[in-house]
């Protein structure tokens, strides 16, 4: 799926979305939510139909979750071929936050290394 | 159907990243195409088991998750820096030993989908048979993401007790993220241990598969990661029991 200009424009989009999915998230899930989602993400995408035949659900039934994982900012729905796929929509792994004199040194490593 | 497999240890030191080679070159030994990728961003090393150095890395993991390159281009085939009859393939993704790289990443973070989207395209682009992801120690996000989209998950532990609780923390996160295939691999055993009883009782503690209990092997430690240790002894015990782990994961 994608090359570059395609995963610009996943980023573009998703700026305007709120937080999205951190793995993390994954362990503190309904089971309902985490069933669904774990089939989405093994797959990296994948249509209704499919998800609800690989849990044995009712369309009704994984729509329900479909849409309560898409209102949480976890799913997005996708177009592929004009078909609607489920992907699953992660947050920015979150920089670490350190004391400005620990980056200073490693900025002198990164300087040292470009010359 | 292609799997993939994570090679996970709570702690550092557990020997993660040689059962990463060493598995990964007896599957590629059977003629599967394998592709081993190194999310151990913080503090890389399998590419030192393949022989592929720093000045030979075109592109990095690292490079992919800035979007400078496609996953693809990231993978290197080391299959003939083995220097072994492999009827299979071996690509290794390595993470960049760059200081200022490492730095960049944990500054700055990176997307997590990116990665997962690099998974899956690494498996249909190199039209791969395994994917063996070898992963930081502990659990983090890209740890939890790796052992959540596995088929099969590998933790390799020490007989210690500090291994010992650490791995049941990881049994517990693998069960909560409804991995298919769980195996544990007991490293570093004394050899006056009895082989059978330590299998026996991680068995029993973890509830779970242990597809090897290898011992500790001085001529494992002399080699010191200058090369695959089943390459350089087929025979040695070591070598037997990794072929169970590969055995498994093909079975």
């Amino acid at each position: 799926m994608g090359g570059l200009f395609d995963r610009l424009q996943d980023e573009i989009d998703s700026r305007d979305e709120p937080g999205g999915l951190s793995p993390i998230d994954l362990l503190d899930m309904s089971p309902a939510l985490a069933a669904v989602i774990q089939q989405i993400i093994r797959k990296n995408g994948m249509r209704l139909d499919q998800i609800a035949a690989a849990l044995d659900q009712s369309p009704q039934e994984t729509q329900k979750v479909l849409d309560e994982l898409v209102k949480k900012g976890f799913v997005r729905r996708i177009e592929v071929k004009e078909e609607l796929w489920y992907k699953a929509h992660f947050g920015r792994k979150a920089d670490k936050t350190l004391h400005q004199s620990v980056w200073a040194a490693l900025d002198n490593v990164v300087e040292d290394e470009e010359q | 159907m292609p799997k993939i497999v994570s090679i996970h240890s709570f702690r550092g030191g557990t020997g993660k990243s040689n059962t990463t080679a060493n598995v990964s070159t007896l599957l590629a030994a059977e003629g599967q195409r394998v592709g081993v990728i190194d999310t151990d961003i913080q503090s890389p090393g399998i590419h030192v088991l393949f022989g592929l150095d720093e000045d030979d890395m075109v592109h990095s993991l690292n490079d992919y998750l800035w979007g400078k390159c496609d996953i693809e281009e990231t993978a290197h085939d080391v299959t003939a820096s083995l220097k072994a009859d492999i009827d299979g393939q071996i690509y290794l993704i390595p993470s960049s030993i760059k200081a200022g790289e490492i730095a960049r990443v944990l500054r700055e973070g990176y997307d997590v989908g990116l990665l997962n989207d690099g998974f899956h395209e690494l498996i249909e682009k190199l039209d791969l048979d395994m994917l063996m992801i070898d992963t930081h120690p502990g659990l983090n996000e890209e740890t939890l993401l790796s052992i959540a989209i596995s088929d099969a998950l590998i933790i390799i532990l020490r007989p210690d007790q500090q291994d010992y609780q650490g791995t049941g923390v990881t049994v517990e996160v693998a069960r909560k993220l409804i991995v298919p295939q769980m195996l544990l691999v007991v490293n570093k055993v004394p050899t006056t241990f009895d082989f059978d009883e330590v299998k026996a009782r991680v068995e029993q503690i973890y509830e779970c598969d242990v597809a090897a209990v290898l011992p500790h092997s001085d001529e494992m430690m002399a080699l010191a990661s200058a090369g695959v240790f089943v390459l350089h002894y087929p025979n040695h015990q070591v070598s037997s029991e990794l072929r169970q782990v590969a055995a498994k994961l093909l079975a």
